[in-house]
């Protein structure tokens, strides 16, 4: 890592220090070349190809605050950052969520792509991901100490917009600037197409070793209609449904089986002391006749 | 512990000679001078086993006896106490089939102890193919629940079924009658029952009564010697039903 590089990051660190922190937040880096892709779990509600960086799914912020923050977003051409406000908990952890869409949206040539992803449950969380290709572990470091720095700028008290606001505003630039740097040694990954083709042959769940670029289209494949449904719905709540009518049909079974028991249970008249007619000892000639001709 | 008959009934009783309602019991009909004896000496000769289906002339095909058997069977099961006979016949001219029932069903004897406990509650349905009726017949141990009217309505209902269907078909559906009027009566019985006593049945009204019991309710009247015990008579005039040896 060049000097230069780190300087930059200590400066914006010492910029964002005073700055209160919060719980319910994190900062994530990922590497696209051996973060695997989350497969089977994957998102169906986020657009593939976002028109817009900033992705509102509850629709918290007004138009006006959408577009001021788009056009903050749109001028980082070096490294896109993203914001998701995202409605409920996340189908999947935070960082395979973000893996996912990070990949989905960043062409092959960004080295560098954020997101801000605003999870909004009753207990918000804020992720500052960060994610690049190839990175060695003093660019790692570098990106999750800037990830942390702009964590601290939530306050908790000036509300959640101003917070993602905060924080997008200052990763964006910073995470631009950074990859601009970076690419000027002029040492951008470069991939050599045999081994890509040589991977993309392997098996889905063939180990992977060192350093080695993962698919990129390896993630595409594993997403199915049904993962992209499954996702989208809420197996807890089928959980506690289908247990629910589980025990109400075998509550209303029991019951129809007693119904049924009791119905077919065998009569046992009340026995008396035969009042014997004619001296006859089992009849005494209660009878009834008919004809059964037509008339 | 055994509930005097007129908790179910008003103990009126109708003589099998001369169909008159009778307001006590009696071992002679006042009217007609029916007895017991008179009834043997009309019908002198051996009786058959009493069995489910009794079909002498071999009339009624396997698939016929298979469903009768089985309505029969489904009555027997829903009442353990009850059991059931079917007889088809051609009796001579002028015998009324009733009576034929009614000595039938005192003059057999029964094959084991169990067997006489049984008969108390046994309900017999005879068909005379000769002059085209059907009579039914039961025991002393359902007559105050079941009664003539009760009977004879069950009959009047499954008429058409006798005409159009055959007797066989119409016994059918006279059983399935009979099984579900039961359940009614059933009912009713138990509700006389408690509150005449005003408490809970005991095991020993609710389920079969005691074989010692049983054997003295059938011994309470004096006159109530067995019709198989009475001395045997000459077996002239014999209908084909002791014929065929059945």
């Amino acid at each position: 890592m060049k000097d230069h590089h780190s300087s930059f990051i200590i400066l914006i660190v010492l910029l964002f220090a005073y700055s209160p922190g919060k719980a319910e937040s994190k900062a994530i880096v990922l590497d696209f070349e051996i973060t695997p892709p989350a497969g089977k779990l994957s998102v169906a509600d986020i657009p593939k190809k976002p028109r817009s960086f900033v992705v509102d799914e509850p629709a918290q912020f007004s138009s006006g605050q959408k577009s001021k923050l788009e056009s903050a977003m749109a001028k980082m051409s070096a490294a896109p950052t993203y914001i998701v406000n995202k409605k409920g908990r996340l189908p999947v952890s935070a960082n395979l969520y973000a893996n996912e869409l990070l990949r989905r949206w960043s062409s092959s040539g960004t080295n560098f792509s954020a997101m801000v992803l605003s999870v909004d449950t009753p207990l918000p969380e804020i992720f500052v991901v960060i994610s690049g290709r190839n990175l060695d572990p003093g660019t790692r470091n570098d990106l999750l100490t800037l990830g942390n720095a702009a964590i601290k700028l939530i306050d908790g008290q000036s509300g959640q917009f101003k917070d993602i606001q905060k924080i997008a505003t200052a990763i964006a630039p910073a995470l631009n600037t950074f990859a601009q740097l970076y690419q000027k040694p002029g040492i951008p990954p470069s991939f050599d197409t045999n081994e890509i083709n040589q991977l993309t042959d392997l098996p889905a769940n063939a180990p992977l070793t060192g350093r080695q670029p993962f698919p990129r289209d390896r993630s595409s494949k594993a997403s199915s209609q049904w993962d992209l449904l499954s996702s989208t719905l809420d197996w807890r709540l089928i959980h506690i449904l289908f247990i629910i009518t589980c025990a109400t049909v075998f509550l209303a079974g029991i019951a129809l089986l007693f119904r049924r028991i009791r119905r077919h249970r065998p009569l046992y008249f009340p026995v008396h002391k035969p009042r014997h007619r004619f001296s006859a000892p089992y009849s005494g000639g209660s009878n009834a006749q008919i004809k059964y001709v037509s008339e | 512990m055994l509930a005097p008959e007129n908790v179910f009934s008003s103990g009126k009783c109708h003589c099998p000679g001369c169909h008159s309602t009778l307001e006590k019991t009696a071992n002679t009909c006042p009217h007609c001078g029916f007895n017991a004896h008179l009834c043997i000496a009309r019908f002198p000769f051996d009786p058959p086993p009493l069995k489910q289906i009794m079909d002498p002339d071999e009339v009624i095909d396997a698939h016929q006896k298979k469903r009768l058997s089985k309505t029969i069977a489904r009555l027997e099961k829903a009442f353990p106490q009850i059991t059931v006979s079917f007889c088809s016949v051609l009796l001579p001219e002028g015998v009324d089939g009733r009576q034929f029932g009614y000595w039938l069903l005192n003059r057999c004897s029964p094959a084991s102890g169990l067997d006489a406990k049984r008969r108390l509650h046994h309900l017999l349905l005879l068909v005379d193919r000769n002059s085209k009726t059907v009579s039914a017949t039961v025991g002393y141990g359902l007559d105050c629940f079941l009664d003539d009217i009760t009977l004879h309505q069950a009959l009047q209902s499954s008429r058409d079924h006798f005409i159009h269907e055959g007797y066989v078909e119409g016994s059918i559906k006279w059983i399935h009658l009979i099984r579900k009027k039961l359940a009614v009566l059933h009912e009713k019985a138990v509700t006389d029952w408690k509150r005449r006593f005003n408490r809970r049945l005991p095991p020993s009204v609710t389920a079969e009564p005691e074989n010692n019991e049983e054997k003295k309710a059938v011994n309470l009247n004096p006159y109530s010697t067995p019709l198989s015990q009475l001395p045997h008579l000459n077996q002239r005039n014999a209908p084909q039903l002791a014929a065929k040896g059945r």
